[in-house]
């Protein structure tokens, strides 16, 4: 039994109460421990309709972080664990510019951009990108990189959601039913919240599809994952 | 091992360090088989917490041995007497919180102010895997007349976890709850109790020095000391 991770899709549909989806894009990705959370929902996918009103708000919440020493009572952002991981969250990030530039003639910018509150408050940047040409908006990071994408179709949302090789969490923001089952029924993914991101919770078997793991953590599953059955049959 | 406190640039209290810093198994710290410490960084000042036992495989293989021997122990104890002792240890974590949250802060880079809750949060998985002591049951099937059928659920036996870095205490606490509160049911043949080696193998390249001090708490508490492992090895 593994839990290994993920690169998890937070969906926003058009009807989402945008200050909660607006909060909920930037509690999911766990800044608190620099994104170094399996669950993180590190790829936001805001429909084209309310992005420009989520983006606003994400910009403006990711503030109130405080990046600082640790064992300081007043910090709410830590660090980053090694200086290894520190060294690849850069490299991903430095990617990510890359990408940007040979995106740029090909006027996909302006659909994706990444948001990290480590960048000092001088240099925080928010760079319009292309999706799926950098190696940070598919590759897990473990750190604070997040990509908020732009989607109209919701059938090719879905298929870039599905496209990572993980599937551990999704978070669907919708006040329509049906809409939310639907999405719910399709992404791939081993625990998905519905107006509802991080929270845990006991009893509830937590685990991934694909890549991010087998077996589930957190209920009763979990003890079957270590235990076998045994059938006694006795003629009376 | 003796703690070597770092000079932490902050007003903030220091955390207190443990100053055991060996492997811990059979009720008691041990010497490692292979002596090799390593330091580990404190990733928020980038200074030393002291010098941590670098596991070895031996040390593993040691500290698996033991939980093995436990199971002899530990398969005699009837659920509702475990579901006691991982009650108490939960309350041992409680009692702690913010303590565990300092070291935790110190030594994984998460902020003290949100590590407080793993303390409670890890209790409350105690708590959970407490009550579910009598909920791994078996089914009855039925074949007819003539035949009693039904399945019981064994333990494998010794389970090993990795503990993941963004959580020490909290993922002990609760990967070895899981394994802890398993019963084992009288009829089975096979070796295999509830014994657990919560092998808190670092991932990140460093060591997690402050493991073994949940487990001193918690063997105060629980008959099978035994049963509560966490060993630093090597990743």
């Amino acid at each position: 039994m593994l839990e290994l991770g993920g690169k998890n899709a937070l969906i926003a549909f058009p009807d989402a109460d945008l200050e909660a989806v607006s909060a909920a894009v930037v509690d999911g990705m766990n800044f608190t421990w620099c994104g170094q959370s399996c669950g993180s929902t590190s790829r936001a996918f805001v429909h084209e309709k309310i992005y420009d009103a989520v983006l606003e708000r994400v910009k403006n919440s990711i503030k109130r972080y405080k990046p600082g020493i640790p064992t300081d009572p007043a910090t709410t952002m830590g660090s980053i664990i090694s200086q290894v991981q520190y060294d690849r969250v850069h490299g991903l990030h430095r990617g990510r510019q890359a990408g940007r530039r040979a995106a740029a003639s090909a006027a996909a910018s302006g659909r994706a951009i990444r948001i990290s509150p480590r960048a000092s408050s001088s240099s925080r940047r928010y760079l319009p990108t292309s999706p799926w040409t950098c190696a940070s908006a598919r590759r897990r990071s473990s750190g604070p990189i997040l990509s908020i994408f732009k989607w109209s179709d919701e059938d090719k949302m879905l298929a870039q959601v599905n496209q990572v090789e993980y599937g551990l969490t999704c978070s669907i923001w919708t006040n329509d039913l049906v809409t939310a089952h639907r999405t719910a029924a399709a992404v791939e993914a081993g625990f998905v919240w519905i107006n509802e991101v991080s929270k845990h919770f006991l009893g509830a078997p937590f685990g991934g599809y694909k890549q991010s793991g087998v077996g589930r953590e957190e209920g009763i599953e979990e003890l079957h994952a270590a235990s076998r059955a045994r059938r006694t049959s006795t003629s009376i | 091992m003796v703690a070597v406190a770092s000079a932490a640039r902050t007003q903030a209290a220091a955390p207190n360090l443990p100053s055991h810093r060996d492997p811990y198994y059979a009720g008691k710290w041990q010497k490692p088989k292979v002596d090799r410490y390593i330091d580990t960084i404190s990733p928020g000042t980038g200074e030393s917490l002291g010098k941590v036992v670098d596991g070895s495989v031996a040390d593993a293989e040691a500290a698996i041995a033991a939980a093995k021997a436990a199971f002899r122990d530990w398969r005699r104890v009837p659920p509702l007497e475990r579901a006691k002792m991982l009650r108490a240890i939960a309350d041992v974590l409680r009692k702690n919180g913010d303590e565990l949250a300092m070291i935790d802060a110190a030594d994984c880079g998460n902020p003290y102010a949100e590590m407080v809750r793993d303390a409670s949060a890890g209790a409350a998985q105690l708590d959970f895997y407490a009550g579910l002591v009598t909920e791994m049951k078996g089914a009855s099937i039925p074949m007819g007349p003539d035949a009693v059928n039904f399945s019981v659920r064994e333990p494998f036996g010794v389970v090993g976890r990795i503990i993941p870095f963004n959580h020490p205490f909290m993922f002990v606490a609760g990967k070895s709850a899981r394994a802890a509160r398993r019963r084992q049911h009288r009829r089975a043949q096979a070796a295999g109790a509830g014994a657990a080696v919560g092998a808190a193998a670092r991932r990140a390249d460093r060591r997690h020095p402050a493991a073994g001090r949940v487990e001193r708490g918690a063997g105060r508490h629980a008959r099978s000391a035994r049963c509560w492992r966490a060993i630093p090895t090597s990743p």
